[in-house]
């Protein structure tokens, strides 16, 4: 699924054949049903192309010996057409990206190619990388070639999945919580249990969407119960499985990782979504009188998306290169219009056009930062994947 | 002119596609099945070095059984639904159409397939949202209802399911159908049968080779499919392929997943092993009693 990359086809680069990507999804549901979602996205990448130019150029200063291809392997339309084109213009370096739509496949189709898919850079998130680093995917960055490093926020640097950032770059993060269409729901709504207790409303039940991810579904029980999402105890597990397989199951229609982008949402379809939150902003901007969105108590998560080099890469300095630009804070800025996630860089903000709309959305405060916990995949990976499906068997019966 | 040795090339070509593109896989499956997923720490898909059954036992443990039953009830179902339908406009194509037209009306059968398929599915979820076009014109012509919900349903992975299996009906059926001597009709129709009873005696039992050909394309498919389920039913249509695919993504558990999809092809063969049997045994049968009759009416009294 490689492309040749030239910005009139990068738009149809992504669903090949997957009508889901990652973080986003310029949803061709919504746009179907006459629903235009994304407001800011196309007038923002033109505000500064000559600057993002320039930034790229900037960044073939530092690195060393550039090649003169770039390969890329990442999520979906999970980076804004313009920061291509800008970098293709400005140094004269091809950029072919391939795409794919979960962790595990990216994870798999390395592990098969043994270094030969001949991908530079991937963008694994954070705890699959320790995953990674055991089966040999990734190779050590050199900082020295990417200057821009010092741009980062040190708050989302050091994360237990690569201590010192030895493998990993940030790329943006976000969180999980829920979004619900506040004229039928009038409850409280602040927590994990909230969330459960609103799923059985009669006006809620079998209208109620939940992220299509084992552990974010554990989690909901997990964090409600007070215990650690990361936990390897398996009774734990197994009986966070089982209440929700009592409270949950019985109201739940869907497993949509993109009830916003895929207009479940704004179609009506659900009226109560457990979602990331740029997906949850997308329907936001819909119909911000609708729907209410919320991170929730005690605990949630926070997830991060980074850029890494894939064994094998045969443009390393290159790649060094991208990493060094796309840090750059106005190529970051140009991201962050795009993808509705809040990069790593520090001050990123003060480099966006305008305010964006829905924007307590993006950025998390610091009292809901507080809350927010990193998942690691870990050695209870097989019961989690049973366990979701004993779940999911509870659902259809 | 294609020669013969010419021919027998082409043929040892199509044998060797059949090789590379479905035996290698599903060997290479077959062996996974019985290999050890390595783990998350360790390098590699499948640990070959100690072989056995485990997987196949983890396969079958539960929600495997009661998700292979819901699986097995929609795809009889769907299969069911898509031959009702499939006949009549498989006979009305092939035997009230003029051959023009046939053509023509047969390209409208296939014409979905040119779009994706998953823009269908998703267009079929917009269609049937509650702010979405079905219930908008409903309101619209002042037939106001309450939003019942369709989608997420098992009843949405039915309509998913017929509509994108029927084809795949009609069109065999209609190749048979075609295909029978308009002069057996006649002969039957001199010989003073009623339409009726053409068609039962006749007609009927000669497409049966259609309805069977339609039947194992439709079901087979619909059986291990995932996508149709998944778009359509969401979390409440599950059915059997979900399992094997969440093996394979969340899971990460390349081996167990194999077993799984092993288990699964096994259980269609075991099935369309079955009704051909059945099939068969029904034919013996019915041909022996036939013959009976014809022995009884031509025998001297």
């Amino acid at each position: 699924m490689e492309h040749d990359h030239n910005p009139e086809t990068l738009r149809i680069l992504a669903p090949e054949g997957h009508p889901l990507t990652r973080r986003r999804f310029i949803s061709l549901a919504a746009a179907g049903a006459g629903a235009m979602t994304i407001g800011s996205t196309l007038e923002a990448g033109a505000a500064s192309l000559s600057k993002l130019e320039a930034a790229a150029r900037a960044s073939l200063r530092t690195a060393g010996k550039t090649t003169k291809n770039l390969y890329l392997y990442t999520w979906g339309q999970y980076d804004n057409p313009t920061t291509f084109t800008a970098w293709q213009k400005g140094t004269n370096i091809p950029i072919q990206i391939g795409s794919y739509n979960s962790n595990e496949a990216m994870i798999a189709k390395l592990e098969l190619a043994k270094g030969t898919a001949g991908y530079d850079i991937v963008v694994p998130t954070g705890g699959y990388i320790p995953e990674m680093v055991a089966k040999g995917l990734l190779i050590p960055l050199n900082k020295s070639l990417i200057p821009n490093f010092a741009h980062l926020d040190p708050a989302l640097l050091n994360f237990a999945w690569d201590k010192g950032n030895k493998y990993t770059i940030p790329k943006d993060f976000g969180t999980t919580g829920f979004i619900y269409d506040k004229t039928l729901i009038t409850r409280k709504m602040e927590t994990w249990a909230d969330f459960v207790a609103a799923a059985a409303l009669p006006q809620v039940s079998g209208r109620v969407s939940i992220l299509d991810d084992p552990n974010d579904v554990l989690a909901i029980a997990l964090w409600n119960e007070g215990v650690d999402w990361n936990t390897l105890d398996k009774a734990k597990l197994r009986y966070a499985n089982n209440w929700l397989i009592q409270h949950l199951a019985p109201h739940v229609s869907n497993l949509d990782s993109y009830p916003g982008g895929t207009g479940g949402l704004t179609g009506g379809t659900y009226v109560l979504s457990q979602a990331w939150n740029g997906d949850a902003r997308q329907a936001l901007l819909k119909d911000p009188t609708k729907f209410k969105w919320v991170v929730p108590f005690p605990k949630s998560e926070i997830w991060v998306d980074n850029w890494a080099l894939a064994k094998g890469a045969k443009n390393v300095d290159t790649a060094h290169a991208f990493f060094d630009y796309i840090l750059d804070p106005t190529v970051s800025a140009n991201e962050m219009i795009y993808t509705g996630y809040n990069t790593a860089v520090a001050n990123v903000r003060r480099y966006l056009p305008n305010n964006l709309a829905q924007e307590s959305v993006i950025f998390l405060t610091k009292a809901q930062e507080k809350r927010l916990v990193p998942y690691l995949v870990n050695s209870t990976n097989n019961l989690r994947t049973q366990l979701y499906d004993n779940f999911k068997a509870a659902i259809a019966s | 002119m294609l020669g013969r040795g010419s021919l027998r090339s082409f043929t040892g070509l199509t044998y060797a596609w059949f090789a590379l593109w479905f035996l290698a896989p599903t060997g290479i499956m077959l062996l996974y099945a019985f290999g050890r997923t390595a783990s998350v720490n360790q390098s590699g898909l499948v640990k070959l070095n100690h072989l056995g059954f485990g997987n196949f036992f983890q396969a079958l443990r539960y929600p495997t059984g009661p998700v292979l039953v819901i699986s097995l009830e929609n795809a009889v179902l769907a299969t069911a639904l898509c031959g009702l339908i499939a006949y009549p406009v498989a006979y009305f194509i092939a035997r009230k159409l003029g051959p023009r037209v046939r053509v023509l009306v047969l390209l409208l059968v296939v014409l979905p397939f040119w779009t994706d398929y998953l823009l269908r599915m998703l267009g079929w979820r917009i269609f049937l949202s509650p702010l979405g076009l079905l219930f908008n014109a409903m309101n619209a012509v002042g037939w106001h209802v309450t939003y019942v919900s369709l989608l997420d349903t098992r009843t949405a992975v039915m309509i998913g399911l017929v509509y994108n299996y029927v084809p795949l009906f009609i069109l065999p059926l209609a190749v048979v159908l075609e295909r029978i001597d308009p002069q057996l009709l006649q002969a039957a129709d001199d010989l003073g049968a009623k339409p009726w009873t053409i068609f039962r005696t006749i007609t009927f039992p000669i497409s049966m080779t259609g309805v069977v050909a339609g039947t194992v394309l439709v079901f087979v498919p619909m059986l291990g499919d995932y996508v149709t389920p998944t778009l359509m039913g969401g979390a409440r249509g599950l059915m059997i392929g979900s399992l094997v695919a969440s093996e394979f993504n969340e899971g990460q558990n390349w081996s167990l997943g194999a077993a799984m999809a092993i288990v699964l092809i096994v259980v269609i063969v075991l099935i369309v092993l079955a009704c051909w049997l059945l099939a068969g045994g029904t034919r013996y049968l019915l041909n022996r009693s036939r013959r009976r009759s014809l022995e009884r009416v031509w025998a001297p009294a």
